[in-house]
């Protein structure tokens, strides 16, 4: 186990290398003048030629990646065009509420989406089973943006059962910070009102987003579920009479989460691209706001910091993923 | 009994891959033949015609400039699906090409190279094809590009996946003993068994580059303005969406249906072509 | 012969594949005693284990069409009988090993935790006792360390540990029927013979009937008391053990003993059996192994009955019957 953590360290350390010099290629060299990028909107020859200075724009480019690369390891993603802070200051506070919604999004995803891989696989072929996989291929397919107005228009509009937009209803009261998370802050203050108002705010938004991952979710189980199912240690355990149910969970889905889990755990880091639409359609306050707001007011260090901070969130996770794949089959295990 | 219930099943499920296909054609004739189908011209302004309703002269109503919802659905065709699939064509060429490189010289090339789509897979799609349009600067084309890398290290797996079981199989290894030329190998035993895997995975691709191209033109960063391309459309028609509901709803629609439909035919051919990663 | 625990008669069925329908089996007649040990016979696609499979109703149901007979396991007509009801009976009357102990295991599920949930599935055991049998049933099977081995997954045992759990698993229950497909082929000769015997020993010891099936007639020698041959889905001849073998009567029961490479290497050389293997998409009228038999004549164009030529020993082959049969 030690082992395999040392070797993904490693490789961490490598695919971080490999980010930052992306990264850099992004903003240094893509724009034709990296200094009226980062500039903003309009600028004059004067301010142009002081960023120049102050970046170093004006020296060779093995140069600049190597300042480049000692900033980002000093946490030094640049400064906000719009409002003049750090850029990372401004995503360290947006990331709880962004986290916050793309773990609410992925449980719904996974309580919904594992169930509904296994009943589609149990039931292969039946009336159901068409039902269960015309549904994914609508996750798949749906424009993230157009979900979420479609559900804005529907059960905001027309029926009125949740807010469209924000964390918490206005005249509530914003909980002290601990987590960052709303639903759980709340729950520290002892607010039960302001618990399921900001419960309520995350549903359509959680759902908007959770339904492509539940899409792959169902995919992936419905597949490996029938793999195991067709298995010989399954017919083994029809034959020493077991029922179906036990035989379902623990000789079939047990067996198929093995192979799942890994695509289930990378489609969670996914989930922090479309968290950048889904954000910008529930008018949900975190880094993918952020970011569509930086895309319009031509924020270029905003973008560049909030991709280099994705990447970093998506690699971590990924390997959190991994470790616990590995922890749970006992064939790696021991 | 069990007979009946079987055929109305195959049935089934021939009508969805069947009626897939059916959308799929009639995109593309949309496509081609847009100036003839649509009833206005999809950049003629009407400012005493904002924002109608749907109705026998605009079937889905118009916008914020009075230009024809419907006619600019149509010449989006054009736009989403066009770009979409140079967008992959592309990706799948140049990836494919590196791939097979890749595969077929290995040592510390194939290694660079690997490490390189290690690195590219290290951002979520989204945000990396994001990122490289807002680099690149707001544009279709850019975002087309930008989708293509995005695209690239799946090709490039997959390609040197192949290449490196093609180079070691069998057939390949008693064709150079036999002393046939390299070029005779390559057509008549590389290329088919490269293309079917690529081919599949384009079909399952392309649904995916559209949703892409019309997030980043929903985001702003791909097609500007006037253009009639799906995505932009949606992102200035949201605004009107509590009381013009059907701006941004026939537009998503079309995306909707269109990425459905390449998404069954995508997992048909997969179906088809490699009956191993079926059910 | 004492009360019969399992008789299949006639049995016929088929498999839909795609519109297509083959048939796999047609009117196979099938005895076991109480406690006795039958042989099954055949090569491979003969519908050997189509038909150990059927006893317990574990043919995918999608594609399996039952066209005619019964099948009586101990009083319970099986094929009018529900999937639940059936389900009572695997595993606790009826056990099952199977010819590949390597996969036959859930990997990812200790070995004593496996055979727990079937003990307790077919005890009112509780939790401790389950636990205690667990060790006991590992014993039985000889595995002389079960509290190291129930903590175990199954890819940290040899393929002959794993055939032992698997059987293990199956006598649980105290079944009065196992049923073993091919359990020694998948293993090294050293291991086959010790199998075996465990479960010739077992089922001694437990009254239990076994259906051994397997291609190696001398397997079938050591451990049967009756044996029944299989051809394309046919029975073509069955009896004693003894009989059979050594006094065949079916010119394909004779030309599978003189396949046998310990009886050919004495004076001839290695026998194959010529002609093809019929297509069972349309299953040929008349005696299924005309087309490649030597004996053949005209009324080979009809089905033979399989008659007996003596009390305990019966053929279908008509050559028998008209000729020299019904002594």
């Amino acid at each position: 186990m030690l082992r395999l953590v040392r070797q993904r360290l490693a490789m961490l350390v490598l695919v971080l290398f490999g980010v930052s010099f992306i990264t850099f290629l992004m903003s240094h060299v893509l724009p034709g003048d990296p200094a009226a990028a980062l500039a903003g909107p309009h600028p004059s020859k004067e301010v142009l030629q002081a960023i120049r200075d102050q970046f170093g724009l004006d020296k060779p480019l093995p140069v600049q990646y190597l300042n480049y690369l000692n900033d980002l390891i000093h946490g030094n993603l640049g400064t906000s065009i719009r409002s003049q802070e750090p850029v990372l200051t401004e995503l360290m506070r947006y990331f709880p509420t962004t986290l916050e919604l793309i773990t609410f999004a992925f449980i719904f995803a996974i309580l919904l989406g594992i169930p509904l891989g296994v009943i589609s696989a149990v039931k292969k072929n039946s009336f159901t089973d068409y039902v269960v996989r015309l549904f994914a291929v609508g996750g798949v397919s749906i424009p993230l943006f157009w979900g979420g107005l479609v559900m804005i228009l529907v059960f905001y509009a027309k029926l009125g059962w949740f807010p469209a937009s924000g964390r918490l209803d206005i005249e509530l009261t914003t909980p002290e910070t601990v987590t960052g998370f709303y639903t759980v802050d709340t729950l520290i203050s002892g607010d039960t009102e302001a618990f399921f108002n900001s419960v309520k705010h995350l549903v359509m938004p959680a759902v908007a987003l959770g339904y492509v991952q539940l899409a792959f979710i169902v995919r992936q189980v419905r597949s490996s579920m029938l793999d195991a199912l067709s298995q010989d240690y399954y017919l083994t355990g029809r034959a020493n009479g077991l029922s179906k149910r036990f035989l379902i969970i623990r000789y079939g889905l047990r067996n198929a989460l093995i192979p799942s889990i890994t695509i289930i755990g990378l489609s969670f880091g996914s989930l922090l691209g479309g968290a950048v639409v889904t954000e910008t359609i529930f008018d949900w306050p975190g880094m993918g706001k952020y970011v569509t707001e930086s895309i319009l007011g031509r924020d270029f260090p905003a973008i560049m910091g909030f991709t280099v901070i994705i990447a970093l969130a998506y690699v971590i996770i990924n390997l959190l993923v991994d470790l616990l794949v590995y922890s749970l089959d006992p064939q790696t295990r021991k | 009994m069990n007979l009946l219930l079987r055929s109305i099943r195959s049935l089934i499920k021939n009508r969805f891959a069947a009626s897939a296909v059916i959308v799929l054609a009639i995109v593309f004739l949309v496509g081609v033949f847009a100036p003839l189908l649509a009833t206005y011209s999809p950049a003629d302004t009407a400012p005493k015609d904002r924002l109608l309703a749907p109705g026998s002269l605009h079937y889905f109503g118009t916008d914020e400039l009075g230009r024809d919802i419907f006619s600019r659905i149509l010449y989006g065709t054009r736009v989403s699906v066009g770009i979409a699939l140079v967008a992959i064509l592309l990706s799948a060429l140049v990836g494919t090409f590196i791939g097979s490189f890749s595969g077929f010289i290995g040592r510390w090339i194939d290694q660079v190279i690997m490490r390189i789509t290690d690195v590219l897979l290290a951002f979520p799609t989204l945000v990396l094809a994001l990122a490289l349009s807002a680099a690149l600067g707001a544009s279709i084309v850019n975002a087309a590009l930008a989708i293509a890398v995005v695209k690239l290290p799946i090709y490039m797996r997959l390609a040197r996946t192949q290449a490196l079981s093609i180079s070691q199989s069998l057939y390949v290894k008693s064709a150079k003993t036999f002393g046939v030329s390299s070029g005779w190998v390559v057509r008549k035993h590389v290329v088919p068994n490269l293309l079917t895997p690529i081919v599949v995975q384009i079909t399952l691709d392309i649904g995916d580059a559209i949703l892409l191209i019309a997030t980043l033109g929903f985001l702003g960063l791909g097609a500007q303005p006037p253009t009639a391309e799906w995505g932009a459309m949606i992102s200035t028609g949201w605004n009107y969406l509590i009381d013009q509901w059907w701006y941004p709803t026939f537009t998503g629609a079309a995306i909707f249906i269109t990425v459905m439909a390449f998404n069954i035919v995508g997992d048909g051919v997969r179906d088809l072509l490699d009956p191993k990663s079926g059910e | 012969m004492s009360s019969l625990i399992v008789d299949i008669q006639d049995l016929s069925l088929s498999f839909q594949t795609d519109g297509s329908e083959v048939s796999i089996l047609k009117n196979v007649k099938l005895q076991i005693a109480t406690g006795e040990i039958v042989g099954l016979v055949g090569e491979s696609g003969s519908g050997k284990s189509v038909t150990a499979l059927a006893i317990s109703k574990l043919l995918p149901e999608e594609i399996t069409r039952f066209t005619g007979g019964s099948i009586n396991f101990d009083g319970t007509d099986i094929l009018k009988s529900d999937e639940a009801s059936v389900a009572e009976l695997r595993g606790k009357r009826i056990g099952f090993v199977f010819q590949e102990p390597m996969t036959a295991l859930n990997p990812t599920m200790t070995i004593g935790n496996q055979l727990f949930h079937v003990i307790r599935r077919h005890s009112t055991l509780s939790k401790d006792e389950a636990r205690a049998r667990v060790r006991k049933s590992l014993e039985e099977v000889l595995i002389f360390k079960p509290e190291i081995v129930e903590n175990q997954y199954p890819f940290q045992l040899s393929g002959g540990m794993r055939q032992r759990v698997v059987i293990a698993m199956a006598m649980s229950a105290n079944p009065a029927l196992l049923i073993a497909d091919e359990p020694t082929t998948a293993l090294d000769v050293t291991v086959q013979a010790e199998i075996l015997s465990l479960i010739e020993r077992l089922a001694k010891d437990h009254g239990t009937a076994v259906l051994l099936i397997s291609h190696d007639l001398g397997v079938i020698a050591k451990t049967c008391s009756r044996v029944t041959v299989l051809y394309a889905g046919e029975v073509v001849e069955s009896g004693n053990v003894a009989d059979v073998l050594k006094n065949p009567r079916h010119p394909y029961t004779q030309a599978l003993i003189r396949s046998l490479p310990d009886i050919a290497a004495r004076d001839r050389s290695l026998e194959t059996i010529t002609g093809e293997f019929p297509d069972l998409r349309n299953r040929p009228d008349g005696c299924i192994y005309a087309p490649r038999c030597p004996k053949k004549f005209e009324k080979c164009s009809q089905s033979p009955l399989l008659l007996g030529i003596n009390q305990l020993h019966a053929v279908a082959c008509w050559a028998e019957h008209s000729v020299g049969g019904g002594a």
